[in-house]
């Protein structure tokens, strides 16, 4: 209990800190929310400092830090300029969609990289194995808009089992029932979740991987095989336990990436997620946007990181007592 | 007799035969654009507001303009002096006093609101003075503040509008930037949160199509009203999906996913042309891509050193074939422009005279003036060398790829270019103070020259995007200043035609490209003639052709 409030209290301090760094950052950064005059010609310096006034951003930027303070104390996120509706509400809209994209994608990924890593290590030094090894490196190395280029091409151009993107078919959507728009949601989801996955698998299967080949040594794996096991049992029973911390670990660590979304992924399989809502709210100049965005981002950072902490310490208890 | 008999009843079968046929041509040319069916729209940004007074790029004015009517739209001929070849919308007819000081608009007692509450003239009333209140901050309400004094209501369905003064663009100014608003809905909402309220976001309008959803940066979905005063639109549907990224783009639109491709790049044309399912219309360009000399020494009134010389400006403008500039960043579509305007505004002549390219002609020029080549290549005169910078927005491609052509071709005359590309947010505060040596921008102008006025003639107030070079003639600005107040398109274009002149033999900047304005279309869509400024100006009477509109399920629910 003392070791989680502690943990929680760290975890409060590093949210404050980094949302402080945040709101000066981008504040002191050159620019405002509002078109400069080069932009739109219209939008005289009268007119922005009219603007200014309204949003409260011509006072200094103490005020409008205590103000920033004051509102988060009251439970408010604020009001985004450039979705013209409160934070709390952009953040409603675009987080669902990122959560569903970015779990599916790395539940996919994990798991498939998981199996993948396994297999390697059981089938180690076979042509497939080497084979999957390269095609993994192979991911990894090439850019992630890439293999976004890629899969549209290929799956949704040129096989067309898939919508080529956005979060439901616009035309039919409508006039769809319940389910039949659930059926759609899906359908649009899997080539970007897919892809994800592709990413995410390519990884974990690396890491988990090496975690195999060093436990398959162990003593205790041949004391199992010597006792009469299935290889299958051995490895599921066994080593599996033992090494897939590691994969964990990582997983642990991607959870504030579910939440901070993947930008390249959400930009070319449009689908509006957080990745490209800060994006643009960091282009923009959306102050409270991106503030909201980074302090949500550190809530969970920290719920990951301690998740990743708890996942080890139940699989390896020597770390809960260091 | 029996043949008359037979012959005569043929005759009346005939006849009979041909008065069915009629009835069903002619029910069918009544319902010849009746095909249903939802048109998808690729939109590029994600507009953010689509309330009439406030949108403020591209996207967000084609939504809000198939949304709301205005009380008269421009007519094809783009004409913006006095009220020729405008269309009736909101306003069926109107009249001028005889002084010109006062129009007075009858409006449509057919035009409802789409939540069915009428459009009246205190709709109208209403409208302009939520333009011109600060707490708005409309941008376009200094240019309804410039000539109008009020708008009155003479009764529900007659509003008159009352100048401060005459000038040759008052209707314009008027019907384009003032669209009347439900005063019903708006009224109760204080003006100073009147942009942060739901209200604006509802978007009830008085247009052909009414707002169904609006999914921030997924999708803008709109519906045909189903009473339309007048008449209904063809398509079911309208829905600008937002596609940011330009390869997705790309790849809907010749998959079928896509029936409307607006800002369609030029690099992309040959691959449109693979596509015989596709078609490219070519719109009237409203924008143009300039570079721009500080004739002062940065912020300072010092003329700067080098482009305080007129004949070193058209020495540098000489240099350039941007011609073959704008052919190699535009493709076939490329056109270098005439000078601070575009073909597409009325004020444009084709015996504009322009600075030809004539790179020996260029070194002769500089030579004569003092600027000779050193031992580096680089021309100097005075121990200063012919060398700049030119800011580039690191966002504009186009302008990007001509930095990088104009310092080739500069290089060949003695020239040395340094491009300092940035990002908008820091490069706009340094081209508004001045502080800069030569700035690539580009303009959006209007179907009307009079912008002249703030593009290249006053001198900028602090803060304006206008003129940053800050070129002032009192020659140039006299031409502008009669040609705007001209009430005859030819004497006003003549007094145009002599301030481009000007302007172009001054070269306080170089008129690189005009861009090309495309706009990518599905072929089974039919569409009256595009009007050149807005694709989407005639969207009601767009339809699918016979059979090809995208099947929709029979259990469709109108939302």
């Amino acid at each position: 209990m003392r070791f989680a409030l502690r943990r929680a209290l760290q975890a409060a301090i590093v949210i404050a800190v980094v949302a402080s760094l945040a709101f000066v950052l981008i504040h002191f950064a050159p620019g405002d929310p509002f078109p400069s005059a080069l932009d739109d010609p219209h939008l005289t310096d009268a007119l922005r400092a009219r603007l200014r006034t309204q949003y409260g951003f011509d006072e200094p930027i103490v005020v409008q830090y205590l103000r920033f303070l004051a509102s988060y104390a009251r439970g408010e996120l604020g009001w985004s300029v450039g979705h013209g509706r409160p934070v709390a509400s952009v953040l409603a809209t675009v987080l669902p969609r990122t959560v569903l994209l970015m779990a599916v994608g790395l539940g996919l990924g994990l798991v498939g990289g998981v199996a993948l890593g396994t297999w390697q290590a059981m089938h180690r030094g076979s042509r497939v194995e080497r084979l999957t090894g390269f095609a993994a490196l192979v991911v990894l190395s090439v850019p992630e808009f890439l293999v976004a280029l890629l899969a549209i091409r290929l799956f949704a151009q040129g096989l067309q089992w898939f919508p080529m993107s956005g979060l439901v078919d616009m035309r039919m959507h409508g006039s769809m029932d319940a389910w039949e728009r659930a059926g759609d949601v899906a359908r649009h989801l899997a080539l970007p979740a897919l892809t994800l996955a592709a990413l995410v698998a390519a990884a974990v299967s690396r890491y988990h991987r090496a975690a195999m080949l060093a436990v398959l040594p162990e003593d205790f794996v041949r004391t199992a095989r010597a006792k009469g096991l299935t290889e299958r049992r051995v490895i599921l029973r066994h080593v599996l336990p033992n090494a897939i911390g590691t994969a964990l670990s990582i997983a642990g660590l991607l959870i504030p990436a579910v939440f901070g979304g993947a930008t390249i992924i959400e930009k070319f399989f449009a689908w509006p997620g957080m990745g490209l809502a800060m994006f643009d709210a960091a282009v923009g100049r959306d102050y409270q946007l991106v503030v909201a965005g980074v302090v949500l981002s550190g809530v969970f950072v920290a719920i990951g990181s301690a998740f990743a902490d708890v996942i080890a310490a139940r699989l390896d208890p020597r770390q809960a007592r260091r | 007799m029996l043949a008359v008999l037979h012959r005569s009843l043929m005759a009346r079968s005939l006849a009979v035969r041909i008065v069915i046929g009629c009835v069903f041509i002619v029910a069918a040319c009544g319902r010849s654009g009746a095909t249903g069916g939802t048109l998808i729209v690729g939109a590029p940004t994600d507009p953010k507001k689509l309330f009439p007074p406030l949108y403020d790029e591209a996207t967000g004015q084609a939504i809000s303009e198939v949304v709301y009517d205005k009380l008269a739209d421009i007519g094809p001929a783009l004409n913006t002096v006095g009220d020729a070849g405008y269309q009736p919308r909101l306003a069926e007819r109107w009249e001028w006093s005889r002084d010109s000081l006062q129009i007075t608009f009858h409006l449509d007692p057919r035009a409802r609101w789409h939540d069915g509450a009428p459009v009246t003239a205190e709709d109208v009333r209403f409208a302009l003075s939520v333009y011109l209140d600060p707490a708005v901050a409309s941008p376009k309400a200094s240019e309804l503040a410039d000539e109008l004094d009020s708008i009155t209501v003479r009764d529900s369905l007659t509003a008159v509008a009352w100048y401060k003064r005459r000038s040759a663009e008052q209707f314009h100014e008027l019907v384009n930037n003032l669209v009347p608003l439900p005063a019903h809905l708006l009224r109760a909402i204080p003006r100073d949160s009147l942009a942060t309220s739901g209200a604006v976001r509802a978007l009830v309008g008085s247009g052909p199509f009414r707002l169904v959803r609006w999914e921030d940066g997924q999708f803008i979905e709109l519906a045909a009203t189903p009473d339309f005063y007048r008449g209904r639109a063809a398509l079911d549907r309208v829905v600008f999906e937002i596609v940011k990224e330009p390869t997705t783009t790309f790849a809907k639109l010749y998959g079928g996913e896509l029936d409307v491709v607006d800002q369609f790049p030029a690099s992309e044309v040959a691959e449109l042309r693979k596509h015989a399912a596709l078609r490219l219309e070519r719109a009237a360009s409203f924008f143009y891509g300039y570079v721009a000399f500080n004739l002062y020494d940065g912020a300072s009134g010092r003329p700067h050193p080098v482009f305080g010389d007129r004949g070193v400006r058209r020495a540098l403008t000489m240099a350039l074939d941007r011609d073959a500039m704008a052919r190699s960043v535009f493709g076939e579509v490329g056109v270098a422009a005439a000078g601070p305007l575009t073909r597409s505004q009325w004020g444009y002549d084709p015996s504009l005279p322009s600075i030809p390219f004539d790179r020996a002609g260029a070194a002769r020029a500089l030579d004569s003036l003092g600027w000779h080549v050193g031992p580096d290549g680089v021309r100097t005169k005075g121990g200063r060398r012919l060398a700049f910078t030119l800011l580039v927005p690191a966002t504009s491609k186009p302008r990007l790829q001509m930095a990088t052509l104009m310092q080739d071709q500069w290089k060949q005359v003695g020239v040395a270019l340094d491009v300092s590309s940035l990002d908008p947010s820091a490069l706009g505060p340094m081209v508004v103070k001045h502080e800069f040596d030569a700035f690539a921008g580009s303009f959006h102008v209007s179907p009307s020259p009079s912008g002249l006025r703030k593009t290249w003639g006053e001198l900028p107030e602090a803060g304006s995007g206008y003129n940053p070079g800050r070129y002032g003639s009192p020659a140039f600005l006299a031409q502008v200043d009669s040609g705007i107040g001209a009430f005859q398109i030819p004497e006003a274009k003549r007094h145009f035609k002599a301030a481009l002149e000007t302007v172009i033999a001054d070269a306080p900047g170089i008129w690189l490209y005009e861009a090309p304005n495309l706009v990518a279309i599905a072929g089974r869509v039919r569409t009256p003639p595009l009007r050149p400024d807005a694709w989407w100006s005639n969207l009601e009477r767009w339809s699918f052709a016979p059979g090809a509109a995208p099947a929709r399920a029979p259990s469709a629910k109108t939302p």
